[in-house]
């Protein structure tokens, strides 16, 4: 018998789209393999950090974890591409980009260089921004705003592009920070803005949508070789079944942001196609030619190529 | 006093090992005043220029691993990993002895063991870059296997003293101000 | 991989292998012998364990603390408490107990405050006639304030251990029980001092020395306030308040007390940077520890046992009080946070106990562990202090201990008592 350890960061709640993901993978796998895989959840970050669950996936610490792009990053750095703002339509054609041909490259060249597999990706909700001071409706809106940001320099090339100001400030110090007026604004998606409480805080949210985070399914390659054809086949349905979930209680949310904003009190604005034109416009060109130079070209043109045969 | 806890012997290798525990401390000195001015110039960036530098907190977490773990074998010298010695105090001294002398035994092969593992784990990583700054990933890890070996090697140049429980006595800081209270 | 986990672990604390090590030598050796894992994760708990900006405010606290003692100060705390109780009968015993509570608004861990002012304030009171053991005994009870009373070394890393508690909420959550702990201590030290005939009643001191006293301890008794109107209103991060701690209490020494000067200053990086070094060994070397029981789901199993004995909440928060007080016998506290609040933090969750009081509870409960013995951080450094046995030490604090109990007692059952201060100021939803 065989041990599937299996990491995410998520609390271990049925409401929580990656915990329940998990469960449904976990059913999956363990009956279709008549049990000779056993599948062992490890919720809330309780087998560590992002960082060194990332490295115990490239070490066959540990078999499988879902991870978000900024754990991602910490071993392979151009996950990073998927930073670049305003790139798809809806979450459908962000969906068709995951699955498509890009996956297959983007996932050989991942286990090339760190032996860890991508099986799919799947949402980590889209990204707002929110502030305390005025309701954001143009770029023009933000200037002279100091916005949290993680650590990263993609966000902080995003934000100041659009003329705000960008203060590093870790996620566990954030709601205090805005309580505090530290910041006036963040960005964030919507699971986050209401697991941290953020709206507390913050009167104003604009669903701009700049960036669209992911969760990457991760598989220690080694193991996944390894596998029987017919284990391999479990896992990979377990995967479809978990990021089914996965996506669809994510995209709910997403695509209810209003409603859910504005019932926990906050001044929900919705830009115009033609204000996002003008966000993109500002954002993507300094983002993508900073991806171009840290990350490399050839990923970010693969990566545009598939945004624009998927987009309908 | 910490500066002169080790008194410049005639020997050689007595002010090699002076030197040394010299270096390790003006190492340590050098992080923390680095770390704490870093954090604090952060905020006073916030407030007067209105953003701040965005590598502080990578910067001085790296350094913070870096005292932790190179700080080690300096604080085993002043006897300052907390250890309980009840049992030990209750055996005759042959026995203390003979149990002092397998504790660092086990130490050093502890010790020696991280070396390795924390050169590997280093190595491992070295091709990662940590978020902000880009720098390796395997740096900040280096601080494991650096701080293990310094300590390996404060060991043994300490290994009687470590055994007998002869630590460097140093003067806590305020002590000097103490007698004025009594007046 | 278990079994050889604890008795490693066991064995070396019993024999006097340094805490940290004993921890990380048992984790090394569980993961040799089972060879399922890669030992790799061994520098890699290691370097998660202390990989992470919050904690920074445990070396920074620790060197505010010791910038602070460096220039003097903590002769205007004793001058100042005993301008004010000095005059009562057990007075020397009460300057003792006030000096801790306000020494502890600038330190936070009680070890500090134990080889600091505890100990002159041991000699002080020896030196008025008070039994030895009784003075050293009293001096280590009143240290364990130090962590209550924010800042707290132990509350950093509380909330980094539990995601629903925030450090700044934990610190005003601090507030009102290390307040008690002081009064159940002097209420005591009043008891004994009685029943025992120490110390003499002498004079008060007119209110121009005790006025000039006070204004002699306003730079100290700042700091804290600084620290926590910081975080509230805003101008800090808890992280960043605790370097500006730093840079305040250098400003005092360099410009107020005019006592410190580059010499001192090294000297004090120094003794900050090697108790850092210290106590982040035993966090990054328990982390392994933790980690390895998470993956021997040992935190699911317990939680299900303590969890299957009832479902009253009020005798769930007892049944675990036992069994963290069990474990502060034998454990060193910041282990024990590290160790025991994955388990048993889902516990307050499961049966609605705020997290704020669950969280006072187990840090006050842990902290007087420091006090008890055969493990006691606190009464370890006590008795090299004051060169008196551990036996003599250990009986003369009993009836001090009772006091801290019945504190905690009321802590448990008076959720309040943790949650009003933070509730104040929007912390305790
Ligand atoms: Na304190
Ligand atoms: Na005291």
């Amino acid at each position: 018998q065989k041990t599937l350890k299996y990491a995410h960061f998520q609390p271990a709640k049925d409401d929580q789209p990656k915990h329940v993901a998990a469960l449904a993978f976990k059913e999956h796998v363990e009956k279709a393999t008549n049990g000779s895989i056993k599948v062992e959840i490890f919720p809330a970050g309780q087998f560590g950090k992002d960082q060194p669950t990332m490295e115990a996936l490239r070490l066959g610490t540990l078999e499988m974890a879902v991870a978000h792009d900024g754990a991602i990053g910490t071993v392979h750095k151009p996950i990073g591409v998927l930073g670049i703002p305003f790139l798809y339509d809806n979450h459908e054609h962000a969906w068709r980009v995951y699955d498509s041909e890009w996956l297959k490259g983007f996932s050989d060249d991942m286990v090339k260089k760190t032996g860890i597999r991508a099986l799919g990706f799947a949402d980590n909700g889209v990204r707002h921004f929110t502030n305390s001071l005025r309701p954001i409706q143009t770029p023009a809106d933000m200037k002279g705003m100091k916005i949290r940001i993680q650590p990263s320099p993609v966000f902080k090339a995003l934000v100041e592009s659009l003329g705000a100001s960008a203060s590093a400030i870790p996620w566990g110090e954030l709601p205090t920070a805005l309580q505090q007026k530290v910041v006036d604004g963040q960005e964030n998606g919507v699971t986050n803005i209401l697991a941290a409480s953020l709206y507390q805080h913050q009167k104003y949210a604009t669903l701009d949508g700049h960036v669209w985070s992911v969760h990457g399914y991760l598989v220690n390659d080694r193991f996944y070789t390894r596998l029987t054809d017919v284990e391999r086949k479990a896992v990979d349905e377990g995967v479809k079944k978990a990021m089914a979930i996965h996506r669809k209680m994510t995209a709910e949310q997403d695509k209810n942001a209003k409603k859910i904003l504005e019932g926990v009190g906050m001044q929900v604005y919705e830009p115009t196609a033609a204000q996002i034109a003008e966000f993109r416009k500002l954002a993507q060109p300094p983002v993508r030619q900073w991806a171009e130079g840290e990350i490399g070209k050839n990923y970010v043109d693969a990566l545009f190529k598939a945004v624009e045969a998927t987009r309908k | 006093m910490a500066f002169s806890e080790s008194p410049a012997r005639p020997s050689l290798a007595g002010r090699l090992e002076h030197g040394f525990v010299r270096l390790n401390q003006a190492l340590i000195v050098l992080l923390m005043a680095s770390m704490a001015i870093l954090v604090f110039a952060n905020v006073v960036m916030r407030y007067v220029f209105n953003q701040s530098i965005f590598w502080v907190e990578e910067f001085t977490q790296i350094q913070m691993i870096w005292v932790a773990y190179l700080g080690a074998g300096l604080a085993l010298r002043e006897g300052r990993h907390v250890a309980v010695d009840m049992l030990q105090d209750a055996l005759p001294a042959g026995l203390r002895h003979a149990i002092r002398w397998f504790i660092a035994l086990a130490m050093a092969l502890f010790l020696l063991t991280l070396v390795v593992l924390g050169v590997q784990i280093a190595e491992f990583t070295w091709n990662q870059e940590t978020p902000a700054m880009g720098l390796p990933a395997g740096l900040p890890y280096l601080g494991i296997p650096l701080g293990a070996a310094a300590m390996l090697l404060h060991l043994l140049l300490f290994w009687r003293q470590f055994v007998a429980r002869d630590f460097v006595q140093v003067e806590e800081i305020g002590d000097d101000h103490a007698e004025e209270a009594h007046a | 991989m278990s079994a050889v986990l604890f008795i490693v672990f066991v064995v070396g604390l019993a024999i006097g292998v340094p805490i940290a090590l004993a921890m990380g030598g048992a984790g090394l050796l569980a993961l040799a012998i089972d060879g399922n894992l890669s030992l790799l994760s061994v520098p890699q708990r290691f370097f998660d364990g202390i990989n992470s900006f919050p904690l920074m405010a445990v070396p920074f606290f620790i060197l505010a603390a010791d910038l602070m003692t460096a220039s003097g100060i903590t002769t205007a705390l004793l001058r100042f408490a005993g301008a004010m109780v000095g005059h009562v009968r057990g007075g020397m015993g009460h300057v003792n107990v006030v000096t801790s509570v306000m020494f502890a608004g600038i330190s936070g861990s009680a070890l500090a405050d134990a080889a600091g002012p505890g100990a002159i304030e041991t000699r002080m009171m020896a030196k008025s006639g008070y039994d030895k053991a009784y003075s050293a005994a009293l001096s280590a009870a009143t240290s364990v304030i130090g962590p209550i009373i924010p800042p707290s070394i132990v509350m950093v890393i509380y909330a980094l251990t539990d995601s629903r508690v925030t450090v700044a909420g934990l610190f005003l959550a601090g507030v009102v029980p290390g307040l008690l702990m002081g009064l159940a201590l002097m209420a005591m030290n009043h008891y004994l001092s009685v029943k025992r005939g120490y110390g003499t009643v002498g004079t008060a001191p007119g209110w121009g020395v005790r006025l000039r006293a006070l204004w002699r301890a306003t730079p100290v008794l700042l700091m804290p306030a600084i620290i926590i109107a910081g975080i509230l209103t805003g101008l800090f991060t808890p992280t960043e308040a605790s370097a500006v701690a730093v840079f305040y209490a250098l400003f005092i020494g360099l410009f107020v007390t005019r006592t410190l000067n580059a010499r001192l200053i090294c000297r004090v990086l120094l003794q900050s940077g090697l108790v850092t070094s210290a106590a982040l060994i035993i966090v990054s070397m328990a982390s392994l520890f933790a980690w390895l029981l998470t993956l021997l789901q040992i935190p699911q199993a317990i939680g299900a046992a303590i969890g299957g004995m009832t479902t009253d909440p009020v005798a769930i928060m007892l049944i675990v009080m036992v069994f963290v007080l069990l474990c502060g016998l034998f454990i060193d506290t910041l282990p024990a946070v590290i160790i025991l609040v994955p388990v048993l933090a889902p516990l307050s969750e499961q049966f609605g106990i705020h997290p704020l009081h669950f969280a006072m509870a187990i840090v006050l409960n842990l902290t007087i562990g420091l006090a008890t013995p055969p493990v006691g951080g606190v009464l370890f450094v006590m008795s090299s202090v004051a060169r008196l046995r551990l036996e003599e030490l250990t009986r003369a604090i009993l009836p001090l201990l009772a006091a801290l109990l019945v504190v905690l007692l009321a802590v448990v059952l008076i959720p309040s008592l943790s949650t009003f201060v933070p509730g104040l100021f929007g912390y305790a939803r």
